[in-house]
């Protein structure tokens, strides 16, 4: 019963937005984001680590004529990913500009997108599933085109949809042909992932299904579409977008792909040809990263980068690749959002996003400039912050399965703190030429400097993330804990 | 949790709680709270660290400090725990002695900066030394690691210091970059010995070294290798450290100096079981060591800024290190290591005298006269030169002999150590010379005429101490370990560190008496032969005669360069290039395209849509026939 | 014995209990038949402005008490077949006349609405209306060649006249003069079909014919040439490509509510005259007409999908979308099978409220200067009319595919039969079609949320407004509790295969 209140709680706050006036819709929209993440919290307390299979299970019958059932169920893996959804749009909700039109809808579709995405993370039967990949849709759609914030939203948005469609589609197929060649005559995960169809079927329905997962993760070369979503989307948007729906797709990789097609093999075997695109994006963002100029593309970039570990863990098919996998989606959506945030708030204060027109903040922001600071560093990954941790255990992964995966995955180390210092660094330092004698405020500027830094509610929206990457930094124990707590049986057995 | 297991733990906690609070509280700190918090936590940390040198003087062993599980997953298990044994607390020691002294140095050194650029120096230096000290305290490859990373951190911090320069904004990506890759090297050994050990604790791989095979121990040596390289600024990963001299001067010294250089040499030594049996890898540091040596030398002979000077002698002298524990006597190379912390941080920061007196003037050809104005830190400054070249009575002049003296002696590698041996004199010779042109220039030669100070003052007091103490110990440190030459001496180090690192594997053959006298006596000549190149021009300039060498050499053998052209430029290319070709046709273009398409077969489609009923019956047929036509292809084929 | 003996032999005895039972499962047909002549009669007698309130009243009547009718029956676990196996009252019948009943009723609140704004005669087009609907639910019924012919064209000739209705605008005419011209070119497609298959199997019982024409049988080429002929018939009615070209001058030039009626209706009824003939009477060709039927389904979705995206009357985009829609309930009736049969009777029913939904939205945009049809009416309708836009959104979301709405089940279901059955490539173009659908269903979407200049208010008109939110709360509440009318759909599918001997 809680979980489906997990995931119909904000679903209804969206609903109850219609009715209050708008002056109140930040604060209702602000308890409903609350309430539910107090009720994931207390789901996660809640959770005991040594027990196997889902917990907080619910299983009604939905369409019992083919086997479908609404079937909720929590385990180590979606655990923290419903926190982290439930977390980052209490703080998108919060981040939410003040002077934005239409706040109201606005906000219900936030509330409505993280019920969507809640009710993902929870499904048990794959159809269940299905509802809430597409579902999800939609008020991306809506908040991609109606608040784009800049450029063109409408064309953006309708290439998010339609790219993402011709996947989530083929998908449908996908699902379909996993109820119908497994001969389960079941939609349920647990039951599907006893079930194999032959590794033929299994090649072809990897394909249908993974194609929608790659492409929404988003995995090289299907990431066409981010840079122009991520470009148009508001800040408060992207918190959640960036952060959690990305997400999905390498959860749906791990929770679906690698459990219930285990051997994809006919004319070439999936699972040998996924860890390789995962290098190549891993290169491929980092690189595209180094050409940008706008922040915010650095960082989309930087983001297509970071989910190949991601996939890359997944597919080294074993424990400490798929774990440090789990390990790297809480980390990315703890950093790119607060990553975000900064470019926005920069932004707000210089007028532009440009790399090559700022220079010089960090005499007038210093504590922007430690923020930003930490949060490059987090991004980069540097030993000590959260995203080593996962980087680290992805990578010991992808070595045990092939040596020369991680090597080459690591180029993607070394070009990190390359576009990622020169972002920081570039915004905040001296530009290229300079030799001042001293910092800027000693030239008498001290005026802006008082001003322009962040405000205290900035700083308290961004301030959990930081202190959230410090923390799983030095205590990752905490998230890799109870993730062998698996709700179905995996190839790899989790111990 | 023990007294000791707490002390250990408050030896990080100190710095950290340190830089913490001076990194918040940058603009509220009333300087006094910055000059007692800065160096106070250090000298508190080197307290604790003295309490643990008392306890490990009492008993050998070593002790394994666990607090709590870092992370989990599988037989992936990782222990968040700290390993003490003597070669930590003698790394401690030096960590700690030796930066509290700087640390202190810095007070009076920084006193300009402004009030939060003052806060942020001292927290940056904290977090520096708790980063070197958790790299030294930790006990497994992972938190190795991550106080690797920090110590890159904290040198890409203090030399970015100035980050109103955009040389020291550049420099300190430099140095970042270069550390990284060293840290990818490290993340891969420990990868590599994941897989073959199934386990990352020091105590736990080490146990298991003996049965395992040649081949990944050898692999390891070699990743480990690219660590140690990186961070010790060792060929071919060195570029970054010259450039490294845009911080402040006690940054330098705590960069080169004491500490952060000294790690890739502390590596080695920590992870001697695995060397002793990877012979290759073993071999290959030594070799990398007096190849640097060698290399940092000749370049350190065209230098004309005091501190690149230093700093190229301090690549040299780390690659004698190098040369030292890679052939196994790692006794001389940390002993190398003290004297190198005694008198190297000496040279710095009477070198930081000198540049604040000159008001940040670090040419030194713009020097002279010194001797004459300033005449205290002259002297430090001498003592420390010679203790560099190597003369006895000095420091420099034991630890340099018994890594020379045990290259000479070992007798196993089949005369490779003898190579290296003749590589190390070599470089002794070049020591010595520029050396001497570093002392001539700066201070014996008349004022030059374009010196910025007509009256240059000496420092303050607080600066002074430091200074002197470290002189002091630079005059007296041989004292610890006698048996350079003197083979019936005592050889304190090498005893307290034989529990840690294992005792010399071999006897000394006893003629290097005569090495010995020849390396010190020929050094001093070079010293002295400085003086009839630059002071009186008996000889003309050597680089006049020959212009190539001088030009690679101060093309510091065209290392940036060519990096430059292999790595930098064809990197920016490519990213620029996918962009414009790839990314924004093909990987983004092309769902737009597919929609363009869409659209106008769309439009094509309409024009059947005339609303002319002729033509809509002639497809209503032309449809009838085609379905027959199908059925029938149909039934004919299938 | 066959039919005609058995037929022949009834005119000498046929007693009234026979004759009651008889009527009894006809019953709601008989029932609007009557309200019909009712209506006829009150319109001729009664003074003119109270002819129309009088005739809805009537129609109305009609329409609840036949859905009574044939709720009951359904109760009773269905009919059977009557009148010697030219109609029957089974549960396929029966899903249909309820269909039908409840589309009646939406029909006439909004033809009602709609009347009143164009100032037309309403009585006349209500009349026309129950015409069609009789036409109707007599083809869901019939089960002789003979009786579907007779019940294609009641409902045929019903709607070539409500096409025409709007009598002052030429387009409307003109329309209805090509819909009456290539219907009945159809219609004699049709006619032929009839006679062959006669020809072929000497009987136009279904029943008849599908013990008559065995797999054996396939290769008689007056059969197939039947088959061909039927199926093009077949498909024009449920305007399938590529015999659909006139559809969107159709759907555009008559008034909206006879559109909105027909897109429909009419596809409902042609999918229950499909399922029957080809399900139930020729069974054992099914390769034959599953290749024709194929062949149109994948034009159907192709062309439908992409000529809607460059409409810019909604009238024109839905008429295309409708053709499309068409193509993916083939897939169903191609894979066939009980939950093939349901599926295509679960999307018949979602079909009726999402589509009819849209143009119920569209009568309200009308005035008295006519229709605003264009898509740059709906500009900021989102706006104008919050409730309204939200519903007009929904529905465009539904008819895309998109979870938790009646439309995303409904292709789920349809699909499914079909991979099941082996059509899997079928279903790969079917989706990938409908994700060019998204783009022109999102185009009105997003005109529906544009905020537009003018914030003129729309009056509010009762008669549409409940039909809309009606089919709202419906597409939604189908979506999520789908099994209400999936049970329904599988018990109506089971007679027809039953017939078919499976």
């Amino acid at each position: 019963m809680i979980l489906t209140a997990v995931w119909l709680l904000p679903a209804l706050g969206a609903l109850a937005l219609a009715f209050v006036p708008t002056a109140q819709a930040r604060m209702v929209a602000a308890l409903f984001a609350l309430a539910s993440l107090a009720l994931t919290l207390a789901v996660a307390v809640g959770f005991d680590p040594s027990h196997h299979g889902y917990q907080f299970e619910q299983n009604v019958s939905w369409i019992p004529q083919f086997g479908v059932s609404y079937h909720l169920g929590v385990d180590g893996v979606s655990l923290w990913l419903l926190v982290l959804n439930a977390l980052l749009t209490v703080i998108a909700v919060f981040a939410t500009d003040r002077r934005m039109p239409r706040t109201r809808g606005f906000l219900s579709m936030l509330l409505l997108l993280e019920g969507a995405m809640a009710g993902l993370f929870l499904a048990a039967d794959l159809l269940l599933f299905y509802v809430f990949w597409e579902g999800m849709l939609i008020p991306a759609y809506f908040l991609i085109w109606l608040w784009a914030e800049s450029g063109d939203g409408r064309r953006a948005a309708i290439k998010f949809i339609l790219y993402t469609l011709v996947g989530s589609l083929l998908a449908l197929v996908g699902v379909i042909g996993e109820y119908v060649y497994t001969g389960a005559r079941s939609f349920d995960l647990g039951f599907l992932a006893t079930h194999h169809p032959s590794p033929g079927i299994q090649f072809g329905l990897f394909f249908l299904l993974g194609l929608a997962f790659a492409i929404k993760v988003p995995l090289f070369p299907f990431h066409g579409w981010l840079p122009d979503a991520y470009g148009v989307s508001p800040t408060a948007f992207l918190v959640t977008f960036a952060g959690v729906m990305g997400k999905t797709g390498a959860y749906a990789m791990l929770r679906i792909l690698i459990p219930l097609l285990p051997q994809p093999q006919a004319w070439w075997d999936w699972n040998a040809v996924m860890p390789v695109l995962a290098v190549l994006g891993i290169f491929w963002g980092a690189l595209m990263a180094l050409a940008q100029r706008d922040l915010k593309q650095v960082v989309a970039y930087s983001s297509v980068s970071h989910m190949g570990f991601i996939v890359l863990g997944i597919f080294s098919l074993n424990q400490q690749g798929q774990q440090g996998a789990v390990v790297q989606m809480l980390n990315h959506g703890i950093i790119i959002p607060a990553l975000f945030l900064l470019v926005a708030w920069v932004a707000a204060r210089t007028g532009t996003r440009d790399r090559s027109v700022l220079k010089d903040l960090a005499p007038r922001m210093p504590v922007l400039t430690g923020v930003f600071l930490i949060v490059t560093l987090a991004a980069l990954g540097l030993p000590g912050l959260n995203s080593f941790v996962g980087e680290f255990m992805t990578l010991l992964g992808a070595w045990q399965l092939q040596p020369w995966l991680a090597v080459a995955a690591c180029v993607g180390l070394i070009l990190a703190p390359v576009y990622m210092l020169r972002m920081f660094q570039g915004v905040v330092y001296a530009a290229p030429g300079e030799q001042l004698a001293g910092p800027l405020h000693e030239a008498g500027r001290n005026q802006v400097a008082a001003r322009a830094d962040i405000t205290g509610s900035e700083l308290a929206i961004i301030v959990p993330l930081v202190l959230l990457m410090i923390f799983l930094g030095l205590y990752p124990y905490v998230v890799t804990h109870p993730m062998p707590a698996l709700g179905i049986a995996y190839p790899v057995p989790w111990r | 949790m023990g007294t000791l297991q707490a002390v250990t733990l408050a030896i990080l906690l100190l710095p950290a709680a340190g830089a913490t609070v001076l990194g918040m509280g940058a603009f509220r700190l009333p300087r006094r709270a910055v000059q007692l918090i800065g160096p106070g936590v250090v000298w508190l940390a080197f307290l604790c660290v003295l309490v643990l040198f008392a306890d490990s003087l009492s008993q050998a062993k070593a002790h394994d400090f666990t607090y709590w599980t870092w992370v989990q997953s599988g037989s992936f298990q990782v222990p968040a725990n700290l390993y003490v044994d003597r070669l930590t607390v003698f790394m401690g020691l030096v960590i700690t002695g030796v930066g509290g002294l700087i640390v202190t140095y810095a007070v009076g050194y920084m006193e300009h900066e402004t009030d939060g650029s003052y806060a942020r120096f001292f927290c940056y230096m904290d977090l520096f030394i708790l980063s070197m000290l958790l790299l030294v305290l930790a006990g497994n490859l992972v938190f190795l690691i991550i106080g690797w990373a920090a110590v890159g951190l904290s040198s890409y911090l203090l030399i970015g210091f100035y980050y109103w320069r955009y040389s020291a904004v550049v420099a300190a990506r430099k140095a970042f970059v270069m550390n990284v890759i060293g840290d990818v090297g490290l993340i891969l050994a420990a990868f590599a010995i994941f897989a073959s050990f199934r386990q990352v604790t020091y105590s736990g791989v080490f146990a298991s070294v003996p049965h395992s095979d040649g081949f990944a121990l050898e692999l390891i040596g070699f990743l480990l290798l690219v660590g140690g390289i990186a961070k010790s600024a060792q060929v071919p990963l060195h570029t970054w450290l010259p450039d490294a001299m845009e911080g402040p001067t006690p940054v330098s010294a705590l960069i080169h100096a004491a500490t952060m250089v000294t790690a890739g040499v502390y590596l080695i030594a920590r992870m001697h079981p695995i060397y002793d049996v990877a012979v290759f890898s073993h071999y290959t540091a030594a070799g990398i060591g007096a190849l640097s040596a060698l290399l940092a030398g000749c370049i350190a002979m065209v230098q004309t800024d005091i501190k690149r000077v230093l700093a190229y002698s301090t690549m040299s002298q780390i690659g004698y290190m190098f040369l030292a524990v890679g052939i196994g006597a790692y006794g001389a190379g940390l002993f190398h290591l003290l004297a190198h912390a005694f008198f190297k941080a000496l040279l710095f920061m009477s070198a930081g005298s000198v540049i604040h007196a000159m008001h940040d003037e670090q040419d030194m050809r713009k020097f002279g006269g010194l001797w004459r104005d300033m005449r205290v830190t002259s002297v430090c400054f001498l003592i420390g030169s010679l203790s560099l070249v190597g003369v006895f009575p000095f420091v420099g002049f034991f630890s340099k002999e018994l890594v020379l003296g045990d290259a000479f002696s070992d007798p196993n590698g089949g005369g490779f150590p003898q190579v290296l041996w003749v590589i190390g004199f070599l470089t002794a010779l070049l020591t010595g010379f520029y050396t001497g042109r570093m002392w001539w220039i700066a201070f014996w030669r008349p004022p030059s005429p374009e010196r910025p100070v007509e009256h240059p003052h000496e420092a303050p007091r607080v600066m002074m101490v430091p200074v002197v103490i470290l002189t002091v110990l630079t005059c007296v440190g041989g004292l610890l370990q006698i048996n350079a030459g003197f083979h019936p001496g005592w050889k304190l180090v090498e005893e307290f560190l034989a529990p840690a690192v294992g005792p010399l594997g071999w006897e000394a053959r006893g003629i290097e008496y005569l090495v010995t006298a020849a390396t010190f006596l020929l050094g001093l000549f070079t010293f002295w032969l400085a003086y009839y190149f630059y002071i009186q021009p008996r000889f003309s300039v050597w680089s006049a005669r020959v212009p190539r060498l001088q030009q690679l050499l101060e093309h510091k053998f065209y290392f940036d360069e060519v990096y430059d052209a292999l790595f930098v430029r064809p990197l920016d290319r490519a990213a620029r290039g996918g962009d414009r070709w790839l990314e924004q046709p093909v990987l983004e273009g092309t769902p737009e395209e597919v929609g363009v398409v869409a659209t106008s077969s769309a439009a094509a489609l309409s024009l059947t849509e005339n609303g002319y009923f002729r033509a809509y019956m002639l497809v209503f047929l032309g449809g009838a026939l085609a379905g027959a036509a199908l059925l029938l292809a149909y039934r004919v084929f299938a | 014995m066959n039919g005609l003996q058995l037929a022949a032999a009834a005119t000498v005895d046929y007693p009234p209990s026979q004759a009651f039972s008889d009527l009894a499962q006809i019953a709601p047909i008989a029932t609007l038949a009557v309200a019909m002549i009712v209506a006829v009669l009150a319109d001729a007698m009664l003074p003119f402005p109270r002819r129309g309130p009088v005739v809805m009243a009537i129609s109305a009547l009609g329409l609840v008490v036949a859905f009574a009718f044939a709720f009951g029956s359904w109760l009773q676990g269905g009919g059977h077949s009557a009148y010697f196996g030219f109609v029957t009252g089974d549960n396929f019948a029966l899903y249909f006349e309820m269909l039908f009943s409840v589309l009646g009723l939406m029909t006439l609140a909004v033809s009602h609405a709609y009347v009143r704004r164009r100032g037309l005669y309403e009585a006349e087009l209500h009349i026309l209306t129950l015409a069609a609907l009789v036409g109707m639910m007599a083809l869901a019924a019939a089960t002789s060649l003979v009786t579907v012919f007779l019940a294609l064209e009641t409902l045929s000739l019903a709607l070539y006249v409500a096409t025409g209705y709007s009598r002052r605008d030429t387009t409307s005419q003109e329309a209805a003069a090509k819909y009456l011209l290539i219907g009945g070119f159809a219609s004699a497609f049709v006619l032929y079909g009839m006679a062959l298959v006669y020809g072929a199997s000497g009987s136009t019982l279904l029943p008849e014919i599908n013990k008559a024409i065995t797999a054996d049988q396939a290769s008689n080429p007056i059969l197939i040439l039947g088959v061909v002929m039927l199926a093009v018939g077949f498909s024009f009615k449920i305007s399938g490509a590529p015999f659909h070209q006139w559809t969107p001058d159709v759907y555009q030039g008559a008034p909206l509510p006879v559109t909105a009626f027909m897109s429909v209706g009419t596809k409902a009824a042609a999918f229950a005259m499909i399922i029957r003939v080809f399900g139930s009477g020729l069974a054992n060709v099914s390769t034959e007409w599953q290749v024709l039927l194929a062949f149109v389904a994948v034009l159907s979705m192709v062309v439908g999908n992409l000529a809607a995206i460059v409409q810019s009357s909604v009238k024109r985009l839905l008429a295309y979308s409708g053709i499309a829609q068409g193509g993916y309930m083939l897939v169903g009736v191609i894979a066939g099978g009980r939950d093939g049969v349901a599926a295509v009777l679960f999307y018949l029913a979602a079909y009726v409220f999402m589509n009819f939904g849209a143009f119920a939205v569209l009568t309200v945009l009308v005035d008295r200067k006519g229709e605003h049809d264009k898509l740059d009416d709906l500009t900021g309708l989102g706006y104008r009319n919050q409730p309204l836009g939200i519903l007009m959104t929904v529905f465009m979301l539904s008819l895309a595919g998109f979870p938790p709405l009646v439309g995303f089940i409904g292709k789920f279901f349809l699909f499914r039969a079909a991979v099941a059955g082996g059509w899997t490539w079928l279903v790969v173009i079917a989706v990938l079609a409908s994700v060019i659908s998204v783009a022109y269903y999102l185009r009105v979407v997003y005109h529906v949320w544009t905020p537009s200049a003018e914030e003129a208010h729309l009056r509010r008109m009762p008669g549409p407004l409940v039909a809309v939110l009606a089919s709202g709360i419906l597409a939604l509440i189908l979506g999520v509790f789908p099994t209400l009318i999936l049970v329904a759909g599988l018990t109506g599918a089971a007679p027809v295969l039953v017939a078919a001997g499976h």
